[in-house]
């Protein structure tokens, strides 16, 4: 009977201790920004409808020193996934949320995961943008327009050096 | 304190509409006979996700750098390539001694162990995903199921109801990670209601989520433009989902709802899948294994009684019919009058 009344109390504490550490602030800045520790997931999915969105991305300029004429995005190029595609978006985004001071460590971090899972099978000289994009959802979706398309910076990932 | 959560049990489980079974302790026999296979379905199918996991581990390849999250603090700095085939194989050892020996509470938390670094080690690429952790948590729920042969714990209805509480806590946890889910998606609405912009009740809303998934990722799921195109549907099918997910906790505690939850959980991630590509295939089997397949459910889904224990219909049915009691169902006279093993 006891070992029945622990396991109750066991639910309970879960039921009680699970979201005030997957929803808690303290969260939100812990692990270089993931903004969960696994496994307490805050399963914050789809919460906010996207309207007028803005996010971060990828445009690839020159790969091996020829420039190219249409520069895709990262999520146009081909030879990835979707699951990789989804890994390397959110990893775009913590690049840019960080772009403000391209010399701290943890925009490094993200930089130097970026280029050597997604940049490296391309070439070993490959000059890119971060890009910032503004856009209706709908609107993109139905023309393809973005609302603005500013570069935040311009990058170069090099195969034979020790690190961005 | 018993008193306290067993009001808060009467009260979430939709008050006197949800009495015990007649004949509860063969019902509890039957439920706990039903569960153990359940756990026993769990440890096999694990093994075959593991083994599949080890044996498809090339993907894992391409990546040439990790984040790795603290799990595997150890792995920071080695090759992917290796860390991926460590972590692969040790779950599939772990998970195949869960599945020889699933009564033995060492191999299920050797189990969880497994489970535990492997969704650490997919989620190790700068970016978190949820489709590993609802696995995660049930096989640390099934790791505190009693240890002892089946035998013993069918002799004991202490034990067996230890069992059954535990694999009741895996279902809590999994219909819980849903309504935490809904109710983001809720508190998010007068948000932004405020701001001028479609919120999650608006007719666009899944038609948005769609689009944007569809351009963020240059996918092109299979229903992506029909929703689009066809917001009469798409609007109350986000409304039924925001429903189905909000109100899941409840549902845990009214056996009666479990496999209507269950199943309406499984089309709900079917629906994600075709309208956004996201496929959460670990949770739809989890739901069909555990909800679809409830011990706690009766044979036939009785739609009557299951209607009205909806989140919200009971309200009216407690308003049309007059209470005759108002005592918890636990402590009405069929619990105390009988008598079991």
């Amino acid at each position: 009977m006891r070992a029945y009344r622990i396991s109750v109390l066991g639910i309970v504490l879960f039921a009680a201790v699970y979201p005030a550490i997957s929803g808690g602030v303290l969260v939100r800045d812990w692990h270089g920004g993931v903004g969960e520790i696994y496994p307490f997931a805050p399963w914050a999915l789809f919460c906010f409808v996207p309207n007028y969105e803005s996010d971060f991305a990828v445009r690839i300029r020159a790969i091996d020193g020829r420039q190219l004429d249409q520069p895709p995005y990262f999520e146009q190029l081909p030879g990835f996934d979707e699951h990789q595609k989804t890994i390397g978006r959110g990893v775009i985004e913590g690049m840019g949320s960080l772009a403000g001071d391209q010399a701290s460590p943890a925009f490094a971090e993200q930089r130097r995961l970026f280029e050597r899972n997604y940049l490296a099978p391309l070439g070993d000289d490959v000059r890119y943008e971060l890009v910032r994009r503004e856009y209706d959802v709908l609107e993109r979706w139905k023309t393809g327009a973005f609302q603005t398309n500013e570069p935040v910076a311009a990058l170069v990932y090099r195969a034979d050096a020790e690190g961005p | 304190m018993t008193g306290l959560l067993r009001t808060l049990r009467w009260l979430l489980g939709g008050c006197r509409f949800n009495r015990p079974p007649a004949g509860v302790f063969h019902a509890q026999s039957r439920a706990f006979t039903h569960a153990l296979l359940l756990v026993r379905v769990f440890y096999a199918a694990n093994l075959l996700a593991a083994g599949w996991r080890l044996a498809e581990r090339e993907p894992w390849n391409v990546y040439e750098s990790m984040y790795p999250l603290w799990p595997l603090f150890w792995a920071d700095g080695m090759k992917v390539e290796t860390v991926a085939i460590g972590v692969f194989a040790a779950n599939a050892v772990f998970a195949a001694l869960a599945a020889i020996v699933p009564t033995s509470a060492l191999a299920r938390w050797l189990a969880f162990a497994g489970a535990f670094a492997v969704g650490a080690f997919v989620n190790s690429f700068g970016r978190v995903g949820h489709a590993e952790h609802a696995w995660v948590w049930v096989s640390f729920f099934f790791a505190f199921l009693p240890a002892g042969s089946a035998e013993r714990m069918a002799a004991s209805r202490a034990a067996r109801q230890r069992f059954l509480l535990v694999f009741w806590a895996a279902q809590f946890a999994m219909l819980f990670f849903y309504s935490m889910s809904g109710w983001l998606k809720l508190v998010a609405v007068p948000i932004q209601w405020h701001r001028g912009e479609v919120c999650s009740l608006g007719c666009e809303a899944l038609a948005r989520h769609i689009a944007n998934r569809a351009l963020l990722t240059k996918s092109h799921p299979p229903l992506a433009d029909w929703m689009i195109d066809h917001l009469w549907l798409s609007w109350p099918l986000f409304l039924g989902a925001i429903y189905l997910e909000a109100f899941a906790v409840l549902a845990a505690f009214r056996p009666a709802l479990h496999r209507i939850w269950g199943a309406g959980l499984v089309l709900l991630h079917l629906g994600i899948g075709l309208a956004m590509e996201i496929w959460f295939v670990p949770p739809m089997f989890l739901l069909a294994l555990l909800l679809v397949n409830s011990p706690f459910h009766g044979e036939q889904v009785a739609w009557r009684e299951a209607i009205w224990q909806l989140p919200g219909l009971e309200l009216v049915r407690h308003a049309l019919e007059p209470a005759r009691t108002l005592a918890p169902a636990s402590l009405t006279p069929e619990y105390g009058a009988q008598r079991g093993p």
